[in-house]
């Protein structure tokens, strides 16, 4: 076995280390042991086609009419006949969900012990490994996945994100026991001595009258209370109670910690627009209180990682000009010295925009800054199956993202913009 | 413009070099991620090919939408795994160009023969290929699975990849 082959297995198992990686790249600087590296990558193409039944793949894309395959290349020329044909499809689409939605509604309402109505139910969410519909009643220890929203019997409504997985009543005096993601509280006037509870895999959320938001990650419980105030008790801790504005924290056998967010503004400007750095569903989500999402788990190597981005498509078409003086600013604060990977993704605006570079380069920045990074243009590199930098079209769409890697928390970002592009009219 | 020719004998040669895209897929993404990114690329690739310039490299089109997808896909993951350095994808992409330039034989065009081969093997070692490709278990797991150590499960693999390759250039002679 040569040792191409035991870096490809390592690499696969996403378990090269540093040293590992650059021993990689430096054998791959060799054309035998590139071709090497690409007859085991395409062998393991074969294998997995091969050994995998047909009906556990996808293997052969989904089949695209010899139609549909012209229709992509006329469409250029007729796009009103895609258009009309999309809204056609779907409009028909919409009316059978609706049918069919129906017909869920009312077995639904069948004969159970509800204790919690569903008042709103978005694309996606479960009950069980049903869909779930509005009007639906749950009965104790329904397993809901979000997004949707549940009032229970008191007033109180529970909005239950889309990342959000809840076990409603699960025990006497718990209305419910979050078990991931995110679920936001509008507790009604709770009765003296009465309070609503709300449990979390790391603590438990005693309602005093408020509006709260849980978060449930793999290692922590997190609760942010906008009104009034809520109690977090954990099993051989003290209790921290926290009011509006405040946060609270429990991990695995950690004191309970409660803070105030930094006054970050997650709504900035980019290049003069208004661009909320709210990563909805993108990558991970951008917490409210402005810290990196890290609900993803670990990296390859055991580090933590964050990602932080702005939205999908920065809706700013044209805004910018690729130019040689662009600059990328990042105002970071930081807890600890950290080396962070910026990467700058440029596409075509448009509902149909594609991606057409992603540059990336690595900054290292020193703790506590609060001063503007600049990072020129001419640092970021590109691929060379990418669009080179001086090709670009002159009016593109920018997606920024950063990534950090650390043990914990210790990034906030404050702004992310791209200036001296030239606005296009 | 392409021509509705031309979009298809692109699209055929995707189809066709699919055991490679999804080989360079799983570079970037971890196993049970890359069926959904090459659906994605497909589509994709299938939606765009009318845009496609005819004067750059097909394969390093696709591959750049695959790097676009694969972000994507580890985006609605919620895993936090980056996509390889640059510099590795940079080498990684001059061995695809390469070996398309060279016409390489690859083991998709061997499907067939592959499967006979497979079907030779005793079924440990069938179960062994069968737990590391298609289940996607890492070294670690098929180890502790095996009651074997990292380093012989390694060593074991490349030894039934050899074999197999052995197996298909015999059949590749007897069918030539």
């Amino acid at each position: 076995m040569n040792r191409i082959e035991e870096l490809f297995e390592l690499q696969r198992d996403g378990r090269l280390d540093e040293a590992s990686m650059s021993e990689l790249v430096r054998l791959l600087d060799d054309p035998v042991q590139r071709r090497l590296w690409w007859r085991m990558s395409t062998w393991e193409g074969a294998m997995r086609e091969v050994l995998t039944p047909p009906r556990q793949r996808t293997s052969g894309p989904r089949k695209v009419p010899k139609s549909h395959r012209r229709a992509a290349v006329r469409s250029a020329s007729r796009p009103w006949v895609a258009v009309t044909v999309a809204a056609i499809v779907l409009v028909a689409a919409l009316v059978g969900l609706r049918l069919w939605q129906g017909q869920q509604g009312a077995t639904d309402q069948s004969a159970i012990t509800a204790v919690a109505t569903v008042t709103e139910a978005g694309a996606g969410a479960r009950l069980g490994d049903q869909p779930l519909v509005a009007g639906s009643r749950l009965a104790a220890g329904a397993q809901v996945h979000g997004p949707c929203s549940i009032a229970l019997p008191d007033g109180t409504t529970l909005r239950l994100a889309p990342d959000g997985h809840l076990t409603v009543a699960v025990n006497p005096g718990v209305a419910a026991h979050v078990n991931g993601g995110q679920l936001t509280v509008e507790a009604a006037k709770q009765i003296p001595g009465s309070p609503l509870v709300v449990t979390t895999p790391f603590a438990d959320v005693s309602v005093l009258g408020t509006r709260f938001t849980i978060s449930v990650e793999d290692q922590r419980s997190t609760v942010q209370v906008d009104h009034g105030r809520v109690r977090v008790a954990a099993p051989g801790r003290d209790p921290v109670e926290i009011g509006a504005g405040e946060f609270a924290e429990a991990t695995q056998g950690n004191p309970i910690r409660r803070w105030q967010p930094p006054a970050t503004a997650w709504r900035e400007e980019l290049a003069g627009r208004a661009a909320a750095l709210i990563a909805k569903g993108w990558v991970g989500v951008a917490r409210p209180d402005g810290l990196a999402s890290q609900d993803a788990g670990p990296a390859s190597n055991g580090t933590q990682m964050y990602w932080v981005c702005t939205p999908e498509r920065m809706q700013a078409p044209g805004f910018a000009r690729v130019q040689n003086d662009m600059a990328l600013r990042l105002t970071l604060s930081l807890e600890r010295p950290a080396t962070l990977l910026v990467q700058l993704q440029v596409g075509t605006p448009g509902p149909d925009s594609s991606w057409l570079g992603n540059y990336q380069t690595e900054v290292r920045l020193e703790a506590c800054t609060r001063e503007p990074v600049i990072i020129p243009w001419g640092d970021f590199k590109g691929g060379t199956s990418q669009r080179p930098k001086n090709e670009l079209p002159p009016a593109c769409v920018y997606r920024i993202l950063v990534m950090q890697a650390v043990e914990e928390r210790g990034l906030v970002i404050h702004r992310m913009a791209l200036d001296q592009g030239t606005p296009t009219p | 413009m392409l021509t509705v020719m031309d979009a298809e004998s692109h699209l055929r040669s995707f189809i066709g070099d699919r055991t490679a895209l999804l080989g360079y897929l799983r570079t970037l993404l971890p196993h049970d991620l890359v069926e959904d990114a090459f659906q994605e690329v497909f589509l994709v690739v299938n939606r765009k090919i009318a845009e496609f310039d005819e004067s750059r490299n097909f394969g390093a089109w696709v591959r750049g939408i695959a790097r676009n997808v694969a972000l994507q896909v580890l985006a609605k993951s919620r895993r936090a795994v980056a996509l390889p350095p640059e510099t590795l994808l940079q080498r990684i992409d001059l061995a695809a160009e390469e070996a398309e330039s060279d016409h390489e034989e690859q083991p998709d065009r061997d499907r067939q023969h592959l499967a006979e081969c497979l079907a030779k093997l005793t079924d440990k070692h069938r179960d062994l290929l069968h737990r590391r490709y298609a289940d996607g278990l890492m070294l670690e797991q098929l180890a502790q699975a095996t009651g074997r150590t990292t380093g012989a499960v390694q060593v074991a693999l490349s030894r039934l990849r050899a074999s197999l390759q052995e197996c298909i250039e015999r059949r590749r002679k007897v069918h030539a």
